[in-house]
């Protein structure tokens, strides 16, 4: 047992060869926490203008009578979140909503193929991907650049519940190529991969077109 | 162990530890670091993430609300308690999925943001404000609180920004469209040689063993459903309603209250002369007043002077209007009024108005004799309500005390009737009621000899009904059946019989024989059929669509068949001519905005999908 001196003498001590390197470690503690927290808040506040910016372009995507406001609208938001906000996911749906409207609005596959270019390699693995990957190869064969998106269509890999659609598609750049044969094919397998919700009652139209048996 | 902890304590080991908690504790919060560890009961696992039993209990009662509430009238017991919590449990997880995709891929919304639309929604607001009083009555409604109602309106939204994101991008390419177009409005020339079944009829014959071997293979086909003999009780307010006392006086009271609310239907015609309220208004009104004093026409003033245009082209005329029409202090001062008298300037929000009473129409008053069976039907309804629910809780007691319906029945006056026969499907009223019909069959009332609870099978009609004898579902003997056999029999090998023919035909034809040789040889005709579309019903449904369903010819036809048990249609395509995309732009257009919306519609099922079948989701 130590006397009370001699326990106040060894805290001192303990003080002595230790305070500094405590306050130290305490004081780094607080400044990472607090960094982190400050890092977190400007995140947010970033997260939340793309937010609002993503809000106002679907208002404009979705009317049902688009003006050319819109149209400027959702040119100029898909334009701002892209260039300022590319870490967010708002700016791959963004430009998904700009590609859409080049091709429909703008009669413009080429502008479009280039945006979903970009979302492609920005989109994150997961059904995101295989949906960005499906609207590139549909605007590279607007943009009558076949081979392009059939190769854009083959290299999704597993194509999951994805198929359905990949496979329709393939169906429809072969047919167009005149490779009926292969098409048949493609059609096929989109009719046995489409159940429920995904199915499609455009296949059945071109199915029949080709003459290829319902039970196939 | 201490000892080393202690040792340890001045070291860089604790400190760095130390630092490891502080930064956790900041990074999850103490929430996420408590509730890791709650325990609290749950139905389902999706990644990971529970889906707690007190979130399901909420939304199964939910659903039971939602569905009760779209009844006519509302019942429990006729809800599919199964269904819902299999609905239910469906929609939990499909939400839980896509609220961790929202989350994985970083859509946030931040707590101001979630303010932002909270105040901005109209359900919230009192008179165009938001009001917190309001916000959090609404939410304890749905049976939230507060911050669940935030978590959940935060994840609604961004699971709403990714599928509006995914749907409002979709776009199919103008060639798309004009494909099928294209295929939508081509029409195709054909020929059919129609095989009748009189062709074969003769050469089919059913035997006594192919009956027998049906009979013996399908003996789910002739099980007679399990049935019920029943007998029940009707209470019922208009059955009541009849044996009702009304006495004179109650009539002579209710038609007298009749009258008074007739005087309040009285309408009156009005005129009017509008001066709005301005710098001159009460000049004006003045000059008005005195020359009206000075007995100049009121018609031809409001003419000149009102500023209601409508009514002053006709002479101020507002035509009979009842009460609750006008602004209070017009109404008072036009009922105040005599007939064509004229009253001082009413003030209200369009200005000043000088009112004249043109004329009063009194509502009809009927005599008495001519309301009373109406109103001695009404007084007897009212009444027999009331009884109504004493007796069917008189009714609910002696049913569930009895162990038969002659007890019941005696005690309150009513008739047991009888009907045999009925299925678990139901029958006619009052067991075209599914909750009956499921107690019915319920173990209790089946084997327990009691009787149905007192079910309410439409408004103001309650039913108790018990089980008299129960059938058991049996297979029909084959005696009774044989005849509906040998139909079936004998349709089945028309049908083959017609298809063996029409396969030969086809052959012939495939072979390259001439369509009128082939024909000629059974000594029938083809029929041409020309420009016929793809929805077209002539000749019929069944050979369209077969056409349509046929390969181009290169150069003559192509030979396929259609068959049913009347006759077997060969149809020889000739031609298919593309249908015309010129000059079809609204068409074109409508089509490319319905095939993309239906492609939005595509895409996001398979996303949905696609985040399914790479989930780990387990079902307590």
């Amino acid at each position: 047992m130590q006397s009370e001196e001699e326990q106040i003498a060894t805290i001192k001590n303990w003080w002595k060869r230790n305070g500094t390197s405590l306050l130290l470690g305490v004081g780094l503690a607080l400044a990472l926490v607090f960094g982190w927290q400050a890092w977190q808040q400007h995140q947010a506040e970033q997260m939340s203008a793309a937010g609002s910016q993503y809000q106002q372009l679907l208002t404009a995507a979705t009317k049902q009578q688009p003006t050319d406001k819109d149209a400027e609208t959702i040119r100029y938001v898909a334009e701002a979140l892209r260039n300022d906000f590319a870490d967010t996911p708002y700016a791959v749906y963004g430009t998904l909503i700009l590609a859409g409207h080049q091709v429909t609005e703008q009669g413009k596959p080429e502008a479009a193929a280039d945006s979903l270019k970009w979302a492609l390699s920005r989109a994150e693995s997961g059904p995101l991907k295989l949906l960005v990957r499906q609207r590139l190869a549909q605007a590279q064969f607007a943009a009558e650049q076949p081979d392009a998106a059939l190769a854009t269509l083959n290299e999704a890999g597993e194509t999951g519940a994805f198929t359905a659609l990949y496979a329709e598609l393939e169906g429809d750049i072969l047919r167009a190529q005149g490779n009926a044969e292969e098409a048949r094919e493609a059609y096929k397998r989109a009719s046995e991969a489409a159940s429920g919700p995904t199915a499609s009652p455009m296949l059945q139209l071109k199915m029949a077109d080709m003459a290829i048996p319902e039970d196939a | 162990m201490l000892q080393d902890i202690r040792s340890n304590a001045q070291g860089t080991i604790a400190k760095i530890i130390v630092v490891l908690l502080v930064l956790g504790l900041s990074m999850f919060g103490m929430d996420a670091m408590i509730n890791g560890f709650s325990g609290e009961p749950t139905v389902a696992t999706v990644n990971g993430k529970d889906v707690t039993e007190r979130k399901f209990q909420r939304s199964v009662q939910m659903q039971r609300q939602r569905q009760l509430s779209q009844m006519e009238t509302p019942d429990p017991s006729l809800l599919d308690e199964d269904r819902i919590r299999q609905t239910v449990m469906d929609s939990l997880i499909r939400q839980a999925l896509l609220t961790q995709d929202a989350a994985d891929q970083g859509f946030t919304l931040s707590a101001r943001d979630v303010d932002g639309l909270i105040t901005s929604m109209s359900q919230f607001q009192v008179d165009g404000q938001f009001s917190q009083e309001a916000f959090t009555s609404r939410v304890r409604q749905m049976g939230m609180g507060v911050t669940e109602f935030r978590q959940a309106l935060r994840d609604q939204y961004r699971i709403n920004q990714i599928r509006a994101g995914v749907m409002s991008s979709s776009f199919v390419t103008p060639e798309s469209a004009r494909y099928v177009l294209q295929l939508q409005s081509q029409t195709r020339n054909f020929q059919t040689l129609a095989i009748d079944q009189s062709r074969v009829v003769d050469t089919v014959s059913v035997t006594e063993d192919d009956i027998q071997t049906y009979y013996d293979n399908n003996p789910d086909a002739f099980k007679q459903p399990e049935r019920v003999d029943v007998a029940w009780l009707t209470l019922s307010v208009e059955a009541l309603a009849e044996n009702v006392e009304v006495s004179d006086d109650a009539l002579q009271d209710r038609y007298e209250q009749r009258l008074s609310e007739l005087e309040g239907q009285q309408q009156r015609r009005a005129a009017h002369i509008l001066i709005e309220s301005g710098e001159n208004a009460e000049d004006t009104l003045q000059e008005v007043q005195s020359k009206l004093e000075n007995g100049e026409d009121f018609g031809a003033l409001a003419r000149e002077y009102s500023d209601d245009p409508l009514s002053a082209e006709k002479g101020g005329d507002l035509g009979f209007a009842g009460r609750g029409v006008y602004e209070p202090a017009f109404e008072d001062a036009l009922y105040d009024l005599e007939k064509g008298e004229i009253s001082e300037p009413v003030e209200t929000r369009f200005g000043y108005h000088l009112i004249r009473l043109d004329a009063v129409r009194e509502a009809d008053k009927p005599s008495f004799d001519a309301l009373r069976p109406e109103l001695k039907k009404q007084i007897a309804r009212e009444k027999a309500g009331r009884l109504f629910s004493e007796k069917r809780s008189r009714l609910a007691d002696v049913a569930y005390a009895e162990p038969n319906l002659t007890v019941p029945a005696e005690e309150l006056g009513l008739e047991i009737q009888t009907r045999d026969g009925i299925s678990r499907e139901g029958g006619d009223a009052p067991f075209d009621h599914q909750g009956l019909v499921r107690q019915l069959y319920s173990d209790d009332v089946l084997n327990g000899d009691f009787n149905t609870e007192v079910i309410e099978v439409s408004d103001g009609r309650a039913v108790v009904a018990r089980v008299r004898e129960h059938h058991p579902g049996k297979t029909l003997a084959l005696d009774a059946v044989r005849d509906q056999i040998e139909t079936t029999l004998r349709q089945r090998e028309i049908a083959e019989a017609l298809s063996e023919e029409a396969r030969n035909v086809i052959e012939r034809l495939r072979g390259g024989e001439a369509p009128e040789t082939v024909a000629a040889d059974l000594g029938i005709e083809w029929r041409r059929h020309e420009g016929v579309g793809r929805s077209a019903s002539e000749p019929s449904r069944r050979v369209v669509s077969q056409a349509f369903r046929m390969p181009r010819p290169d150069q003559g036809q192509t030979f396929d068949w259609t068959g049913g048990q009347q006759q077997a249609v060969i149809i020889g395509l000739q031609s298919v001519q593309s249908g015309s995309v010129e000059g079809s732009e609204s068409s074109l257009s409508s089509i490319r905005r319905f095939l993309s919306a239906q492609s939005g519609q595509q895409a996001y099922a398979a996303y949905v999908e696609q985040l399914r079948e790479k989930a780990e989701i387990e079902r307590n």
